[in-house]
C-alpha cells in the first residue's frame, strides 16, 4: 500500500512539473520577445537567452494613446459583458431547473446558439449594430452584448450545475413559510450560488476580455486589446506583440490569482 | 471637425504618417482619426458601411486588386482631381481608378514587386530564367513564391507570364502555357512552405534565413532595415528577364470616399492635400513609398531599393474585367494545382479559360 | 401567489432566450439567407461548395483535427482535474500553472506556438542542440501539421475541460468515498467504480460543449497553419469570405458546417439518452 502510495506520489509530482513547465515556456518566451532586441527574435539557433535587453517595444506600445484607451475598453466591455452574462445565465438556469420544459427550450437555444462559425454571424451582426446606433461606440456597448451572448451558455450550465446541488426540500420548506419566488430566489438559492456566481463571471470576463475575431469587426476604431495585439502581430511586429500581449496578460493574472480558490474549489474526493 | 481615415499602414509606418497629417491638421483645423487595418478588414468595414446606410468612415484605403468590389462602396470623385494625380503617377497607375469615365478612386501610394534575396547566401543574383533555374536546383527548399490562395499567387506568377508574352486573359495561348510550364518546373524545388506563404510570412522566413530569394513589394525592404537586415544581409534586384523581355506586378493603396461618409467635402480636401508634390516627396522620403523615386544623392535608399527602381519602366496593371476577382480566384486555384499538385499547365488552366470564354460570349451578345 | 411564481419562472427563461435570439440567432438567419442567393434564390453556392475537393479535404481535416484535440484534451484535463481535486492540495504554483494557458489571450498564445514551431523555431532549435535533425511541424498539407494544430488546441483549451470536469468531481459527495473505503476499495477501485460513473454526466456536459468548439476550430489552424496548411470548414469559409470574396459561398459552407456540428451533437445526445442508466449530476440536462 505504501509502495503503491509513493508511486502515486510520484506522479503527482511529475504531473505539477509538467504543468508548470507547459504554463511557464510560453510566458518566458513572450517576456524575452519583449525585451531583447528584434535580430535575437530572428537569430538561428533560437537564442533562449537574449543578447541584447530594450525597453524600445515597451516604449513603442505605450508611446500612442491606443494602448491606454483599449485597456480600459477591454474592462469595461469585459464587465458588462460578465455581468449581463452572470445575470441572465442565472435567471436561465433557474428557469431550467424549474421546468422540464424551460430545460428543453434552454438546451436547444444554448447549443444552437454555439453552432454557427464567428464569420456567419459577424457580418450580419455588424449591419444590425450600425443600424441600431450601437457599432463602434467608445464605450464598446454592442461588443460587450455580443461577448455575453458567447459567454452566456457557459455562464449558465456551471450555474446549472450549482442549482442542481441545492436540495428541494429547502424551497418546498420556505414555500410552506410562505415565501414568494422572488423571495425564495434571492434569499435562499443566491447565497448558495455564491461560488458558482463567482466562476461564471470570471470565466466570462476571460471570455471576453480573450476575444479578437468579433473585437476586429464590431470595433474598428475603438479598439478593445485583443485587435490590437493581433494587428501588431499581423503586421510581423514580433517584440511589440510581445510587449502588448504581456500588459494585457498581467492583470487577468494577478485576478486569478487572487480568485483561483473560486475556480478550484475546497478538495473533496481522494481520488490520488 | 473630425475625419475618420481607414488606411493599411504598418504600425511604424503609421507614426510617420500621423506626423504628416499634423500638417494638414493644422491648415484646415480638421481632425484627422487615422485607423490603421488590414486591406481586407477595410473591405469589410466598407461594405458594412454601405449596407447599413451609415459608418464611421470617410476615407478608405483599398488595395488595387478589389476596386472592383470596392467601387459599388464609394462616391465619385471630381473629374478637376484628376489632373493632380496625372502630373504625380504613371499612367497604369491613375487609369485603374476610373471606371466608364467616372472617377472613384485615387492612387496615395503605388508599387510593384521586385527580387528580395539574401547577398551573403546569393553573392550573385540571377538575372534571367535559367540561372533562376539553376538556383532552384541547386538550393532546393530556398527559393519561395507566395503559394498561399489569394491574389499573392497571382502576383508572382504573372509577372513571369507577361515576360513570356502571355497574357492573364489568354491562358491557353503558346507563350502563357510557356511560362506556367516554367513555374510548374520550379513547383517541386520550391520552399516546402510555399503553398501557405502570405506577404509577411514569406518575409518572415527570409528574415530568419529559411528562404533566401523572395518576390515582393518595397515594404519588404524597409521591413529589413528596421530590423537591421537591410542592406547588410538583404537587398532587392530586378525580377529576373524572360524569354519577351521584363515585367512586374503594379500594386498600390487607392484611396476613396465611402458612400454616406459623414463629411465627404473635408474628405476631399484631406486628398487633394496628399497628392500635391510635397506631401508625395515626403512620403517617398520618410517612408520609402515609391510614389516618387529617391533622389539620386539619397545614397542608401537607392542602395535599398535598387532592384525596384530597376523595375519601375516595366510596371503593368492587372486585367481590366469587370469581376477582376472572379478572374483571379480561378488562377489562384489553377496555380496551385499548378505548382503544389503536379497537375499539367493546359489542364490547370482549363477553369480560366472556360471563364474567360464566357466572359467573351457575355461582350459579344448584343445589348437587348 | 402562485401566478407571480410563473411569470418570474417565464420572464427567467424569456428574457436571456430573447436576448440570444437578438444577439446570435437573427444573425445566423440572415446568413442562411445570403447562403441561397445568388442571382435570385438558389443552390448554387452548395453546388460550387459540395463540388469542391478543396471543401471535401477540410471536412475530413475538421473531423480529425477535432477527434485528436478532444481525446488529447480530455485526458489532461481528466488528469488535472483529478489533481487540483486530490486530498492532498495541489500547491499554489501547480494551480496556476494549470490554468495558465486560459488566461493567455488567445491570439498571443498561438503566436507564441508559432514560435515555437516553425522550421527555425524554438523547438527544432533544442533539437538541433541535442544533435536531432529538423522536424517539419507546420509543413503544409502534412500529417504532422494536422497533429501540431490538434495538440496546441488542446494545450489551449485544456484548463477549460479541467475546470469543467473539476465542477462535476467536486459535486461527488465526500461520503461515498467514505462508503467505498470502508468497503476496502482501492484508490483504483474507487476512480473505477465511484468517480467515473458519477463524473459522467459532467463528462458528457464538457463533450458537448468543447466538441462544438473543437468542430468550430479556427484561429488555431490560421495562424499556425495557414488556410491552405490544414484546411478546415471554418477556415475554408473565411477564405472564401475574406480572400475569394465569395461571401455568399462562404456563407452555404458556414451552415454546411452548422448542420453538421448540430448533427452530429444530436447523436451525442440521443446516445447518452439510451444509455443513461441512472440520473444525478449537474449536467445531465445537456443530454434533454
Amino acid at each position: 500500500m505504501s509502495q503503491r502510495f509513493k508511486l502515486l506520489e510520484i506522479c503527482r509530482r511529475a504531473l505539477s512539473a509538467f504543468a508548470v513547465v507547459t504554463a511557464v515556456v510560453p510566458i518566458y518566451l513572450l517576456i524575452k520577445q519583449a525585451f531583447s532586441v528584434e535580430l535575437d527574435s530572428f537569430a538561428w539557433p533560437p537564442r533562449w537567452i537574449p543578447h541584447h535587453l530594450t525597453l524600445e517595444h515597451l516604449h513603442k506600445v505605450t508611446s500612442t494613446g491606443e494602448l491606454r484607451e483599449s485597456l480600459i475598453r477591454s474592462a469595461e466591455v469585459a464587465t458588462v459583458a460578465a455581468c449581463t452574462a452572470t445575470l441572465l445565465g442565472t435567471m436561465l438556469a433557474y428557469a431550467m431547473t424549474r421546468d422540464l420544459r424551460a430545460r428543453r427550450w434552454g438546451l436547444a437555444a444554448l447549443t444552437a446558439s454555439r453552432l454557427l462559425p464567428m464569420i456567419a454571424v459577424a457580418l450580419p451582426l455588424a449591419t444590425v449594430l450600425i443600424r441600431v446606433g450601437l457599432y463602434d461606440t467608445p464605450s464598446g456597448l454592442g461588443l460587450a452584448l455580443v461577448h455575453a451572448a458567447i459567454a452566456l451558455p457557459v455562464a449558465a450550465i456551471l450555474l446549472l450545475g450549482a442549482f442542481a446541488k441545492i436540495p428541494l426540500e429547502l424551497e418546498d420548506a420556505a414555500f410552506l413559510d410562505g415565501a414568494s419566488q422572488l423571495t425564495i430566489l434571492l434569499r435562499i438559492y443566491l447565497p448558495q450560488l455564491k461560488q458558482a456566481l463567482a466562476a461564471a463571471f470570471v470565466l466570462s470576463f476571460l471570455s471576453s476580455w480573450d476575444e479578437f475575431g468579433f473585437g476586429l469587426l464590431l470595433q474598428p476604431t475603438n479598439r478593445t486589446l485583443p485587435p490590437l495585439i493581433y494587428y501588431y502581430a499581423v503586421f510581423g511586429d514580433v517584440g511589440a506583440a510581445s510587449a502588448l500581449a504581456l500588459v494585457s496578460t498581467a492583470p487577468v493574472l494577478i485576478v486569478l490569482v487572487a480568485l483561483r480558490h473560486i475556480l478550484i474549489r475546497q478538495p473533496k474526493p481522494p481520488a490520488f | 471637425m473630425s475625419i475618420t481615415v481607414a488606411m493599411a499602414l504598418f504600425p511604424s509606418e503609421a507614426i510617420i504618417y500621423r506626423n504628416i497629417l499634423k500638417e494638414f491638421e493644422s491648415i484646415s483645423g480638421t481632425r484627422v482619426n487615422l485607423v490603421t487595418e488590414t486591406y481586407g478588414d477595410i473591405l469589410h468595414l466598407l461594405f458594412a458601411q454601405s449596407r447599413a446606410g451609415r459608418g464611421p468612415f470617410d476615407l478608405v484605403e483599398i488595395d488595387i486588386a478589389v476596386l472592383g468590389q470596392a467601387r459599388e462602396g464609394v462616391q465619385t470623385l471630381p473629374q478637376s482631381m484628376l489632373a493632380t494625380v496625372r502630373a504625380v503617377f504613371p499612367e497604369p497607375a491613375w487609369k485603374v481608378g476610373i471606371v466608364g469615365n467616372q472617377l472613384y478612386f485615387v492612387p496615395h501610394r503605388i508599387m510593384w514587386q521586385a527580387m528580395i534575396y539574401n547577398r551573403l547566401r546569393v553573392p550573385r543574383p540571377p538575372t534571367n530564367w535559367d540561372e533562376l533555374a539553376q538556383f532552384a536546383r541547386a538550393h532546393p527548399n530556398k527559393l519561395a513564391l507566395k503559394g498561399g490562395l489569394y491574389e499573392g499567387i497571382v502576383c508572382d506568377a504573372m509577372p513571369f507570364v507577361w515576360e513570356a508574352g502571355g497574357d492573364e486573359l489568354e491562358p491557353t495561348s503558346t507563350d502563357t502555357l510557356t511560362a506556367l510550364d516554367f513555374l510548374a518546373g520550379l513547383g517541386p524545388l520550391l520552399n516546402v512552405r510555399s503553398a501557405v506563404f502570405r506577404e509577411m510570412s514569406v518575409l518572415e522566413a527570409q528574415a530568419r534565413g529559411e528562404v533566401w530569394i523572395h518576390f515582393n513589394w518595397p515594404f519588404a525592404m524597409r521591413y529589413l532595415y528596421e530590423k537591421g537586415l537591410a542592406p547588410a544581409v538583404e537587398l532587392s534586384a530586378p525580377v529576373p528577364i524572360g524569354p519577351k523581355g521584363r515585367a512586374t506586378i503594379l500594386g498600390g493603396g487607392y484611396l476613396g470616399i465611402p458612400r454616406f461618409a459623414p463629411h465627404p467635402h473635408a474628405a476631399e480636401l484631406f486628398l487633394r492635400f496628399l497628392l500635391t508634390r510635397e506631401v508625395q516627396q515626403r512620403l517617398a522620403r520618410e517612408l520609402g513609398w515609391l510614389n516618387v523615386l529617391p533622389e539620386q544623392s539619397d545614397t542608401e535608399a537607392r542602395m535599398l531599393y535598387d532592384g525596384f527602381i530597376a523595375m519601375r519602366p516595366y510596371i503593368r496593371a492587372r486585367a481590366t474585367v469587370p469581376n477582376y476577382t472572379g478572374l483571379s480566384n480561378r488562377w489562384q486555384r489553377a496555380l496551385e494545382a499548378l505548382l503544389f499538385r503536379n497537375v499539367p499547365a493546359a489542364i490547370a488552366v482549363q477553369p480560366v479559360a472556360d471563364w474567360v470564354g464566357a466572359l467573351r460570349y457575355e461582350k459579344s451578345r448584343p445589348v437587348s | 401567489m402562485r401566478r407571480a411564481g410563473r411569470f418570474l419562472r417565464l420572464s427567467c427563461l424569456g428574457l436571456p432566450l430573447g436576448f440570444l435570439a437578438i444577439t446570435l440567432i437573427l444573425p445566423l438567419l440572415s446568413g442562411v439567407i445570403l447562403s441561397f442567393q445568388a442571382d435570385g434564390f438558389s443552390l448554387e453556392n452548395y453546388r460550387f461548395v459540395l463540388g469542391d475537393s478543396l471543401f471535401r479535404r477540410s471536412v475530413y481535416n475538421t473531423l480529425i483535427l477535432a477527434a485528436a484535440s478532444l481525446v488529447v484534451e480530455f485526458v489532461w484535463g481528466l488528469i488535472f482535474a483529478l489533481l487540483l481535486s486530490s486530498r492532498r492540495r495541489a500547491s499554489f504554483v501547480t494551480e496556476v500553472s494549470v490554468l495558465m494557458p486560459l488566461l493567455i489571450p488567445e491570439i498571443v498564445f498561438l503566436s507564441v506556438a508559432r514560435y515555437i514551431l516553425l522550421p527555425r523555431g524554438y523547438l527544432n532549435g533544442a533539437l538541433a542542440a541535442v544533435g536531432l535533425p529538423a522536424v517539419g511541424w507546420l509543413d503544409p498539407r502534412s500529417a504532422l501539421c494536422l497533429l501540431s494544430v490538434a495538440l496546441v488546441d488542446a494545450w489551449r483549451v485544456t484548463p477549460m475541460v479541467t475546470l469543467l470536469l473539476l465542477d462535476g468531481l467536486q459535486g461527488i459527495p465526500a461520503e461515498l468515498y467514505e462508503a467505498a473505503l470502508l468497503d476496502g476499495a482501492g484508490s483504483f477501485a474507487q476512480s473505477r467504480y465511484v468517480t467515473l460513473p458519477l463524473l459522467k454526466p459532467a463528462l458528457y456536459g464538457a463533450l458537448v460543449l468543447r466538441g462544438v468548439d473543437a468542430l468550430r476550430i479556427f484561429s488555431t489552424v490560421l495562424v499556425l497553419a495557414g488556410p491552405e496548411g490544414a484546411p478546415v470548414m471554418s477556415t475554408y469559409a473565411y477564405q472564401l469570405w475574406g480572400d475569394a470574396m465569395e461571401e455568399h459561398r462562404a456563407m452555404a459552407a458556414s451552415v454546411l458546417l452548422a448542420t453538421m456540428i448540430g448533427t452530429l451533437g444530436a447523436v451525442v445526445i440521443a446516445f447518452r439518452a439510451r444509455t443513461r442508466a441512472s440520473g444525478g449530476g449537474a449536467l445531465e440536462g445537456l443530454s434533454g
